[in-house]
C-alpha cells in the first residue's frame, strides 16, 4: 500500500473494541477507534496513493461506477450499523478521508459540541423509513386498451376523448398523491421526536410503476418503534390505494450528518 | 461530492445490431416527444371548444394513425414507451409521464 489516509465512518460515544472487532470496511480493512476527549471516530485506513482506490482520481473514478459505489456505500453502511447499533452514532458521509488519525483528532476537536449535542438527540433513537407511491392512475390505460382501427368514424374524436380521460386521470392520482403525502407525514410527525421530508426519488431508481410522493425520516425512540410501526400500518389502512413501504431501525442518516466545515 | 452518477458506460458497444437499436430508440424517443407535444396541444384546442366536429375528428384520426404506427415500429425492436425516455438529471425525463 503506498499513501495511506483515515477513512472516518462515524462519530460516537465510547465504544468498546469487541463491537469494532467484527466489523470490516469499504476496502475490506479493519475499522478501530480514535479517541479525543470524550468522543470515538470510527475509522479505517485506506490506500490513497495514485493507485489506490482512494486516491484522488481513482476515487473520483469509482464513485461514478454504480457497481463499486454499491459495494462501498453497503460496507460504509454495515460499519456504522454495527457502531450505531451498540452506541450513540453519527454517521460521515461516504468516502470522507483525511490524511491521518491527528486529522481525525483536529476534526474531533473542531466539531466537539455539535457531536455532543448530535449524539445526545439520537441517543436511544433511530431513523425510519416511510416512503408513500402515488396510486396507480384509473380510468382507461391507452397502451393495454385495444385501439380501435383508424378509419373507422368516430373514432378519431374517440381516442381523443380516451386519451384526456387519461391524462386527467394520471393527474388525479398525482394530486391524490401528493395530498396523501402531506396527510401521512404530518401525523407521522406527530409520533416522531424529529422528521424530515427527503427529496423523493426517481422512479428508475424505485422500479416502482407509479412516481414516488413522500420519501419521509423519523427519528423514533427505541421503545417508541412498535407505535410507530403500527401508527404506519392505520395510514397504510386509510389510504389503501396507495403503496407504503416502512424500513428501519437504521442509524440517523438524516438527522445527524457532519460536513467538512 | 459533487461528481456526477454516470448512466451510460464508458464504452459504446459498436456491435451492428445494437448500433442499429440504439439509433432506432433515439429516432422513436424524438418522434415519441413531438408527438406527445401534438397531442396535448390537440387536447387543449378540443377543450377551448373553437375545433369543429369534423376538425375534432380529423386530428384524432391523425393521431390515432400516429399512435398505431409508434407502437409498431416500438414492436419490432421489442420496445416499451418507458424505453424512449431520456432521463435529463435536474430537468427531470424527457418525456415526463
Amino acid at each position: 500500500m503506498g499513501e495511506t489516509g483515515s477513512y472516518l465512518y462515524a462519530i460516537a460515544a465510547p465504544v468498546g473494541d469487541e463491537v469494532l472487532g467484527s466489523l470490516r470496511g469499504v476496502a475490506g480493512e479493519p475499522v478501530r477507534a480514535v479517541r479525543h476527549r470524550d468522543l470515538v471516530a470510527v475509522v479505517g485506513t485506506v490506500d490513497v496513493g495514485t493507485d489506490g482506490a482512494f486516491g484522488e482520481e481513482t476515487l473520483a473514478r469509482n464513485l461514478n461506477d454504480l457497481g463499486w459505489l454499491e459495494a462501498a456505500a453497503r460496507a460504509h453502511h454495515a460499519v456504522i450499523d454495527g457502531v450505531a447499533r451498540a452506541v450513540p452514532a453519527a454517521p460521515l458521509r461516504l468516502a470522507t478521508v483525511v490524511a491521518d488519525d491527528d486529522g481525525v483528532r483536529d476534526r474531533l476537536e473542531r466539531w466537539h459540541d455539535g457531536l455532543q449535542r448530535a449524539l445526545d438527540e439520537i441517543a436511544g433513537r433511530a431513523e425510519w423509513s416511510v416512503k408513500v407511491y402515488a396510486p396507480e392512475a384509473f380510468g382507461p390505460d391507452v397502451d393495454a386498451e385495444p385501439v380501435p382501427a383508424a378509419g373507422a368514424p368516430g373514432s378519431g374524436a374517440a381516442y381523443l376523448l380516451r386519451r384526456k380521460a387519461a391524462a386527467t386521470a394520471r393527474d388525479d392520482a398525482l394530486a391524490r398523491a401528493t395530498a396523501v403525502a402531506g396527510q401521512v407525514h404530518e401525523e407521522l410527525a406527530k409520533h416522531a421526536v424529529d422528521a424530515r421530508r427527503l427529496a423523493v426519488q426517481d422512479q428508475r431508481l424505485t422500479g416502482s410503476d407509479t412516481p414516488m410522493s413522500l420519501n419521509g425520516a423519523y427519528l423514533v425512540p427505541a421503545d417508541g418503534a412498535d407505535a410507530f410501526a403500527a401508527t404506519v400500518a392505520g395510514l397504510r389502512d386509510r389510504y389503501a390505494d396507495c403503496r407504503f413501504e416502512l424500513a428501519g431501525p437504521w442509524p440517523a442518516y438524516s438527522f445527524v450528518t457532519m460536513d467538512e466545515p | 461530492m459533487t461528481h456526477p452518477v454516470r448512466v451510460l458506460p464508458n464504452r459504446v458497444d459498436a456491435d451492428a445490431d445494437s448500433v442499429e437499436r440504439d439509433l432506432f430508440k433515439l429516432v422513436l424517443t424524438v418522434i415519441e416527444l413531438i408527438r406527445q407535444l401534438m397531442e396535448r396541444q390537440a387536447l387543449r384546442r378540443v377543450d377551448e371548444g373553437d375545433l369543429s366536429d369534423e376538425q375534432v375528428e380529423a386530428l384524432g384520426q391523425a393521431l390515432l394513425r400516429l399512435d398505431t404506427a409508434m407502437a409498431e415500429l416500438r414492436g419490432r425492436y421489442g420496445l416499451t414507451i418507458r424505453d424512449l425516455d431520456l432521463d435529463l438529471g435536474p430537468l427531470g425525463t424527457l418525456l415526463g409521464d
